[in-house]
């Protein structure tokens, strides 16, 4: 298992939880896409995993994971060149091998030009692809990757997805949120359905038609339909 | 809703926002012992300015001197817009309405350099008139000779974005007002200035009002106008950490290849330099440090013998103390959620950074302490 998650609340104080009962794995060479409306817990679930929220009650089982987050992160007054030259100091990589990968990535994702200067003057798409390349550099066993499509153009998505499906191929565990529902049901193996801090259904393309009655319905109608008896407003 | 009614409400909110801001430091015993006795005393200094004025300037000084302070107190300010940044979605696309704010913004801005100048001239006034022999003529003019070099400053850096260029040209005009004032006669010098106010006030209310293509540079100066209290307030306040201000794109001294410090790339040398380049180049922190050893320098130069080392030890433990709680705040940044480091070496790297950035310090500061105990004895 790449992750395992079993949590029975999580949120940023102790009198309001944000998220209950929430149990799911990815596996290995799986991309599953966690699918929810907006603030109905995705990114709280993402830090919980990640172990940086206070009141977390549950047990997560993590492996050697990369992150790409909601808003891209930086440090202040360091270089393109000088993020990664730290992000290398973490990893157990020979320079050479590290370089290889980094000329790749950066040529792949057009930063190429940049690499002298401070991420944080970038524009937001650029920074996500950043984050990307961040990420990407890393050989992690899972990557929880949360909104990766915002801001990007789209030749920088298509890179995004072939990563994505390179990850997938090597034998990584890839949980995505999104909100890019045709894009996720061509990509996800499996989803997650959350609503109002609780999962409603998980299962594969298939599945979530047939619980949600719609043999050809896309996962956006599927998703309609399944959430449409709970009440939005929490 | 007219342009009219829209400015009305603006400037009242604005000045219901920064009366909230004054009284946020100006609580009523700062008023009753601070503000009232320093308006009652400034008072009292104005009008024994005017009897004796020799007490306050000497005539040996060249008017030339305080021609300079009027210029420079006249450098600062921008001319207002009112405009907020909801405008581009609610009011830019009623032209007319868009357009008639900013010059109504204009006039009150307009207005605004006006009374201020008043109140300079006013306070210069006893000088002006008791040791230059200025009549009230010549008083009138020099206010619109340096009201036009205010109009023209400010004109200069709304149109020009290049810091070089802008400097260039407000030394430009500023030497063209100095010769103005000082060689042109006052009735063509007050020609002069009418002509020059005339063109800058109908640029501003005809040409610079009439566009939308500045629409962010100038919501930019409204924000910056109206937090200047706020900025003011922070700026003294010794608790409140300042921030580096806007950041360039690249570096510009320190590290400018983003070249390495170490050699040997290892986890502990990964994270020292990552924490030894960000606090280098955090303008804040490294001017905190310059002013600890500046402040000690200049305590162990002026104090007695024995006070020095006492002076030193405790330069000691402060620079210490405050390293310490810069490296925690540095190594508490989220980027570490992203590419987390083990944290087993926290301690190794402390010790590295500590040497580079304290050890420096302190040798600096025990070299001054020597010097200065020799040249004591």
């Amino acid at each position: 298992m790449a992750l395992e998650v079993d949590l029975q609340s999580s949120g940023y104080n102790a009198h309001q939880n944000v998220l209950h009962d929430i149990q799911f794995a990815v596996e290995p060479g799986e991309v599953v896409g966690l699918i929810a409306p907006n603030g109905a817990g995705k990114s709280t679930l993402i830090k919980s995993i990640l172990g940086i929220i206070k009141d977390v009650e549950g047990e997560m089982r993590l492996k050697d994971y990369a992150y790409i987050p909601e808003r891209p992160i930086f440090y202040e007054g360091l270089t393109l060149k000088e993020h990664l030259d730290f992000l290398s100091s973490t990893l157990d990589i020979s320079s050479e091998r590290f370089n290889e990968k980094v000329e790749k990535l950066v040529r792949d994702f057009y930063l190429a030009d940049v690499m002298l200067q401070y991420p944080e003057s970038f524009s937001k798409g650029m920074q996500q692809k950043v984050m990307l390349v961040i990420a990407f550099l890393k050989e992690a066993a899972v990557y929880l990757i949360d909104e990766p499509f915002m801001g990007l153009d789209p030749k920088s998505m298509k890179k995004l997805l072939q990563y994505v499906e390179r990850k997938k191929n090597d034998g990584a565990g890839i949980l995505m949120t999104t909100h890019v529902l045709d894009t996720a049901e061509k990509v996800c193996d499996r989803f997650i359905l959350l609503f109002n801090g609780s999962i409603v259904f998980q299962g594969t393309i298939k599945d979530i038609r047939k619980a949600s009655g719609l043999k050809q319905g896309s996962l956006f109608d599927c998703f309609d339909v399944l959430t449409e008896d709970t009440s939005y407003v929490r | 809703m007219s342009a009219k009614t829209i400015l009305q409400q603006r400037l009242t909110t604005e000045f219901r926002f920064q009366l909230n801001v004054l009284r946020s430091v100006v609580d009523w015993v700062v008023l009753l012992y601070i503000v009232v006795p320093f308006l009652t005393l400034a008072a009292f200094f104005y009008v024994d300015a005017w009897q004796n004025v020799s007490l306050y300037w000497s005539d040996s000084i060249p008017f030339f001197a305080l021609l300079i302070v009027l210029l420079i107190l006249s450098v600062g300010g921008n001319f207002r817009t009112h405009l907020l940044e909801a405008d581009v979605i609610f009011l830019i696309h009623l032209k007319s309405v868009y357009y008639k704010l900013k010059q109504y913004s204009f006039l009150v801005s307009a207005i605004k350099i006006g009374f201020s100048m008043a109140l300079k001239i006013m306070c210069l006034a006893p000088i002006l008139v008791h040791i230059y022999d200025f009549s009230m003529l010549d008083t009138s003019i020099l206010a619109l000779e340096a009201s036009m070099f205010q109009f023209l400053v400010m004109t200069i850096r709304r149109i020009y974005r290049n810091t070089y260029v802008r400097g260039l040209m407000i030394s430009g005009a500023a030497v063209s007002v100095v010769l103005l004032v000082l060689f042109v006669p006052s009735v063509p010098g007050l020609f002069v200035s009418l002509v020059g106010l005339g063109i800058i006030c109908y640029y501003h209310a005809f040409v610079m009002t009439r566009t939308t293509s500045r629409f962010y540079e100038e919501v930019a100066i409204e924000d910056y106008e109206r937090f200047r209290y706020i900025r003011l307030i922070l700026a003294y306040s010794t608790e409140v950490e300042k921030s580096g201000g806007k950041q360039a794109s690249h570096p510009a001294f320190v590290f400018r290849r983003s070249s390495p410090i170490f050699k040997t790339p290892s986890k502990e040398n990964g994270l020292t330099t990552l924490v030894l380049k960000a606090f280098l180049r955090n303008k804040s922190m490294v001017s905190m440090y310059a002013q600890l050893m500046g402040l000690t320098i200049g305590a162990i130069m002026i104090t007695p013998l024995w006070y020095k080392w006492l002076v030193l030890i405790g330069f000691s433990f402060f620079m210490n103390s405050w390293l310490k709680a810069t490296f925690t705040k540095l190594l508490s940044n989220p980027f570490f959620h992203v590419v987390p480091y083990d944290k087993q070496i926290t301690d190794p790297v402390w010790a590295q950074f500590k040497k580079m950035i304290y050890l420096s310090s302190f040798f600096v500061m025990a070299i001054v302490a020597i010097v200065s105990t020799m040249l004591s004895l």
